[in-house]
């Protein structure tokens, strides 16, 4: 089935096939019915012609002195005369014998002798097929019926058939003409609204930033609408989707090219400029310092793309030891804790283990960014406090003595490069959090912000999906 | 020559400041546009640097502000942001130049030049006087086709001259373009300036004129 319908793609083609199909199989009835009634309707107009000659020939027949007469009238045979050329039979027979006529018209069946009225039968006559006509009389002073035959061959009946046959086809052929006709217009009528659709959203896309305005429903066909009102979400979902990206590249580009600036400014320098040796140190930290800042940001975009690629690992079946893990990624940072004068506290029943469900380098890669994120905005000499528990569900919480979020901004800052107000000369690029926030997802953790114990440092609060199922609610 | 860099990137404000110091302009740096407009309506800059991501309002809105206060002072937009309709914006709002970051040293600092030029009214690098012709591109100078030696600051006065030959320089306005406000200045600074310079134009026909206390003219003899 699928393999017939495949090349019906066009809707004018299935609308053609499954109307002109049906039609077609009813002209064949009907043609069939139509058949029928002609063969009857010519049949007994010829047959009512072949029984008046007849009749009228019987009408004459008698006896004079022993001897039959038979008066032949002219128009008795005449008005079977035709412009086909009919050969026209008669035969008269009583008593089994033929008395006058043709003897080539076969002789009669006694069934067909009935008094008072005419039978008809096909037979043929010298190979060619006729209509006899049969009918008996007493003639007085005879002891049996006599019978009289008439014939004619049926060039006319054939002719006049054919011709009506030819009209009912010609007729059918421009009933089914005039239907497909009709279902291409209305097809093309049909699909004139769907044109300009179409028209309206390929104008849309010639211009250099695509018109994401919803398309108009006035107008549209009831049937399209719930298509325009799909385009339209789609619109809305894309246009949000095309600013963020451009956002996102803007930001992008320009926490690139400004140390890229002060990279090749300073190179500028140092190749042309006769720099002392002081001055020359001071480019060279600077120089240090943009090139540090542009790594951590190509590192932290790898680390983004990596966490918003498709995939959802929060489906998989693995259990890892959260404390091992937090126990990993402490170990990693305490050297850049102690570079920048920070102490680091852990709680924890240290020997008992959180079992969470997930992928333990994701778990290492949220922790990671979070304790980088507390050594960097925490203020020296401070403390960074990690604590761990299991119940409710397995989750950690980092504390540090930094600048901390206000709670009106702490939903944006999951946001790509959003920037807190009021600071300034942040060390941070502004994707900490949004790759946080993306690893998490693809664990089924959550993240909350908080203000931290004590202090107006931040609280960040992972909270992961306990082993089971029937726990994760 | 005294240009104003308005950067909130500091490490790139010093690279650039570092950069023209080298070629003996004065620099002003400042990180917030508040205090870029303040500074800019305050004194007089040749050019103005000015990057469009400040911390708290945009560069854009710095250049309306000071245009609307009749500022006439050149302005380069530095800005990451690169698209064409980012360009048509700021130069629409009254910039004259527009550099994307990054970008080549020596371009950025041709175009200070530049635009200094430009905003004197006076495209032509080359300044002339009689004998006397000076390149500012390359700050040479020559008499009668022999190049003379000057100094960083000797030059910067002669140019200074030379640009209002003629005309009459307040002593203060010279000094402002002469002298950065960190520069330890002796109360006869300027005028040791001034006599080196009359020195070296000997034999020019062209000479320094001077009314005590009030200022300078260059004029030929």
């Amino acid at each position: 089935v699928i393999q017939l319908v495949r090349p019906f793609q066009s809707l004018r083609g299935r609308l053609l096939i499954t109307l002109l199909l049906p039609l077609l199989a009813l002209s064949l009835i009907f043609g069939g019915l139509g058949v029928w009634t002609i063969r009857r309707i010519v049949e007994s107009s010829n047959d009512r012609l072949l029984s008046g000659s007849l009749l009228s020939i019987t009408e004459t027949l008698g006896i004079e002195g022993g001897q039959f007469t038979l008066d032949l009238p002219a128009a008795a045979l005449g008005m079977l005369e035709n412009p086909n050329g009919d050969s026209v039979y008669y035969r008269v027979t009583y008593d089994g014998r033929q008395i006058t006529g043709y003897p080539s018209l076969p002789a009669p069946d006694l069934r067909d002798a009935r008094l008072g009225s005419v039978t008809f039968r096909y037979a043929s006559v010298n190979g060619a097929p006729v209509r006899v006509a049969t009918a008996a009389r007493i003639v007085p002073g005879l002891g049996s019926p006599v019978i009289v035959q008439v014939a004619e061959t049926l060039k006319s009946r054939d002719a006049l058939q054919g011709r009506l046959l030819i009209m009912f086809a010609v007729a059918s052929l421009a009933l089914l003409s005039v239907v497909a006709l009709l279902v291409w217009l209305a097809v093309g009528w049909g699909l004139r609204p769907l044109q300009t659709l179409r028209q309206e959203v390929s104008q849309r896309g010639r211009v250099a930033r695509f018109d994401f305005r919803p398309l108009p429903r006035a107008g549209v066909p009831t049937e399209l609408q719930s298509l325009v009102d799909e385009f339209n979400s789609l619109f809305v979902a894309l246009e949000k989707a095309a600013t963020t990206l451009e956002r996102f590249t803007s930001d992008a580009s320009h926490q690139i090219r400004t140390p890229l600036t002060i990279v090749r400014a300073n190179l500028d320098r140092l190749l042309r400029d006769n720099l002392d040796a002081a001055a020359g140190k001071a480019v060279l930290a600077d120089m240090n310092d943009a090139v540090r800042k542009l790594q951590r940001l190509v590192l932290q975009l790898i680390s983004m793309a990596r966490a918003e690629s498709p995939g959802n690992l929060a489906d998989t079946a693995n259990h890892f030891d959260l404390a091992q893990s937090a126990q990993r990624v402490i170990q990693e940072y305490m050297g850049a804790a102690r570079d920048a004068e920070l102490s680091l506290e852990y709680r924890a029943a240290q020997t008992e283990a959180i079992d969470t469900r997930g992928e333990p380098f994701v778990a290492d890669e949220i922790i990671g960014n979070l304790l980088d994120n507390a050594i960097r905005y925490s203020h020296s000499g401070g403390c960074i406090s990690i604590s761990l528990r299991s119940r409710p569900a397995p989750a950690i919480d980092i504390e540090d003595n930094g600048p901390g979020i206000p709670p009106a901004e702490r939903d944006k800052v999951f946001e790509r490069f959003y920037r807190l107000k009021n600071t300034r000369a942040q060390p941070g690029s502004g994707l900490g959090l949004p790759i946080v926030r993306a690893l998490a997802d693809r664990l089924g953790a959550t993240v909350t912000l908080n203000t931290a114990a004590g202090c107006r440092g931040l609280k960040v609060t992972v909270e992961f999906l306990p082993p089971s199922l029937s726990g994760s609610q | 020559m005294r240009v104003l860099i308005v950067e909130d990137d500091a490490a790139l404000s010093r690279a650039l400041a570092g950069a023209l110091r080298g070629n003996g302009l004065l620099v002003d740096e400042v990180e917030e546009g508040r205090s870029a407009v303040r500074l800019a309506l305050g004194q007089h800059y040749n050019v103005l640097v000015l990057d469009l991501g400040l911390p708290d309002i945009d560069g854009l809105d710095v250049l309306r502000q000071l245009r609307r206060a009749k500022c006439t002072t050149p302005v380069l937009i530095l800005t990451a942001r690169d698209a064409p309709s980012d360009r048509v914006k700021g130069l629409d709002l009254g910039a004259d130049d527009y550099l994307a970051k990054p970008f080549d040293l020596g371009e950025f600092e041709a175009r200070i030049r530049a635009l200094n030029r430009r905003g004197q009214g006076l495209p032509d690098p080359t300044l002339s006087m009689g004998a006397l012709v000076l390149n500012r591109s390359s700050a040479e100078a020559w008499v009668n086709g022999h190049r003379i030696d000057l100094r960083r600051r000797e030059f910067a006065v002669l140019e200074a001259l030379l640009i209002r030959q003629g005309k009459l320089i307040l002593r203060e306005r010279l000094i402002t373009e002469i002298f950065g406000d960190d520069d330890p200045v002796t109360p006869n600074a300027l005028e040791v300036q001034i006599t080196r310079v009359r020195r070296k134009l000997k034999g020019s026909g062209v000479e320094i004129q001077s009314v005590r206390n009030l200022g300078y003219l260059l004029s030929t003899r």
